[in-house]
C-alpha cells in the first residue's frame, strides 16, 4: 500500500540502507486529508472532552479505553468508554440517563461505531477491585481521561478502602 | 441500513411466551443474591426485553430487527405507534446493562439487576399492550 501511496505521489520514497522511507508529500493536494484522517484519535478524544466538559451533571471521571484509546481499533470496533457516576447522583435519574443516552448517541453520529459505556458508581469500585474483571486490564493499561479526576487514580484510592 | 425480518401475530406470540418465560426465570435466579445469579438474572431480564420488543414489532409494523446489533431493534421500536417511545427508552436502558455484561461488569451491584427486572417486566407489559389488543 505504502508503494501504491508513493507511486501516486502522496508520499517520497527514499532508501535507507536494506529498507525503504517514506515520508508523507505535504505539498500533495490530498495531503491534508491524510493528516486529518491520522488525526481521527486525537479529534475524537478532544470532542470527548468538550462533550463531557458541557455535562450539567458532573462525572467523577471518564476514560476511553480499549482500541479507540490505543488507536488499533477496526471499522467494526466499539468505542469503550468508562464513565464513573458520583454516589450522590441519581444513576436512574432523568438529567443523568439522558446524558448517558446523549453521549451514546453523539458517539455514533461521529464515528458511525457503537459506544460501549460502561457506567458505575464511585462506590462500586471497590468490588470491582475485589473481582478483578479482565476489563480492568484495559482500563489501567490504555485509559485515556476525557473528564473529572483521573482513573487510575480513583482506582488507586479505590483500591486503599 | 438496518436488516430486518418480515414476522406476524404468530411470530409475536412466540416472543411474547419467551419474554415472559425469560423474566419469570430471571425472577426466580435473582433470590439467589449471589454475583453470578445477579448476572444471570440481569441478562435474563435483557433477552426478556428484546424478545418484547420484537413482539410488538411483529404485530404493529409487520417486521422486527434481525441484525446482531441490537440497538436496530431500539430504533424500530421507536416506530410502534402509541407505546413505541416508551418502549425504546426502555430498551435503550436495558441495552446499557447489556454494554455492562459484556464487559463483565453486570455483577457489581444489586440495583443494576433490579433495573434490569424494572425494565424487562415494564417492556413486557407494552409489549402486552400491543400484542393482545
Amino acid at each position: 500500500m505504502l508503494g501504491r501511496l508513493a507511486d501516486h505521489g502522496l508520499l517520497e520514497r527514499r532508501r535507507g540502507g536494506a529498507a525503504w522511507l517514506y515520508e508523507l508529500n505535504r505539498r500533495h493536494l490530498a495531503a491534508p486529508a491524510v493528516e486529518q484522517l491520522v488525526s481521527l484519535r486525537a479529534l475524537l478524544v478532544e470532542r470527548l472532552r468538550t462533550e463531557l466538559r458541557g455535562w450539567r451533571v458532573e462525572p467523577a471521571g471518564a476514560a476511553l479505553f480499549g482500541s479507540a484509546a490505543r488507536g488499533d481499533g477496526d471499522l467494526a470496533s466499539d468505542i469503550d468508554l468508562l464513565i464513573l457516576r458520583p454516589d450522590r447522583v441519581d444513576g436512574e435519574g432523568e438529567a443523568w440517563r439522558g446524558q448517558i443516552d446523549g453521549l451514546s448517541e453523539t458517539v455514533r453520529e461521529w464515528t458511525g461505531n457503537h459506544a460501549g459505556i460502561v457506567e458505575l458508581a464511585l462506590g462500586d469500585l471497590p468490588g470491582v477491585l475485589d473481582r478483578q474483571p479482565p476489563i480492568l486490564e484495559s482500563i489501567r493499561a490504555d485509559a485515556v481521561d476525557l473528564a473529572g479526576r483521573p482513573v487510575r487514580t480513583l482506582l488507586r484510592e479505590a483500591s486503599i478502602r | 441500513m438496518i436488516r430486518t425480518q418480515d414476522c406476524g401475530l404468530a411470530e409475536a406470540r412466540v416472543r411474547l411466551d419467551q419474554a415472559r418465560h425469560f423474566l419469570e426465570v430471571a425472577e426466580v435466579v435473582q433470590d439467589n443474591e449471589l454475583d453470578a445469579s445477579l448476572s444471570v438474572a440481569a441478562s435474563l431480564a435483557i433477552l426478556a426485553g428484546i424478545a418484547a420488543a420484537d413482539a410488538a414489532c411483529c404485530v404493529s409494523l409487520g417486521r422486527r430487527a434481525r441484525g446482531q446489533d441490537h440497538r436496530d431493534a431500539e430504533r424500530i421500536v421507536a416506530d410502534v405507534p402509541g407505546v413505541g417511545a416508551d418502549m425504546a427508552k426502555a430498551l435503550r436502558r436495558l441495552l446499557n446493562l447489556k454494554d455492562d455484561a459484556h464487559y463483565g461488569m453486570l455483577y457489581v451491584s444489586h440495583a443494576n439487576t433490579t433495573v434490569a427486572l424494572r425494565g424487562g417486566r415494564r417492556l413486557l407489559e407494552l409489549a402486552e399492550r400491543v400484542v393482545l389488543s
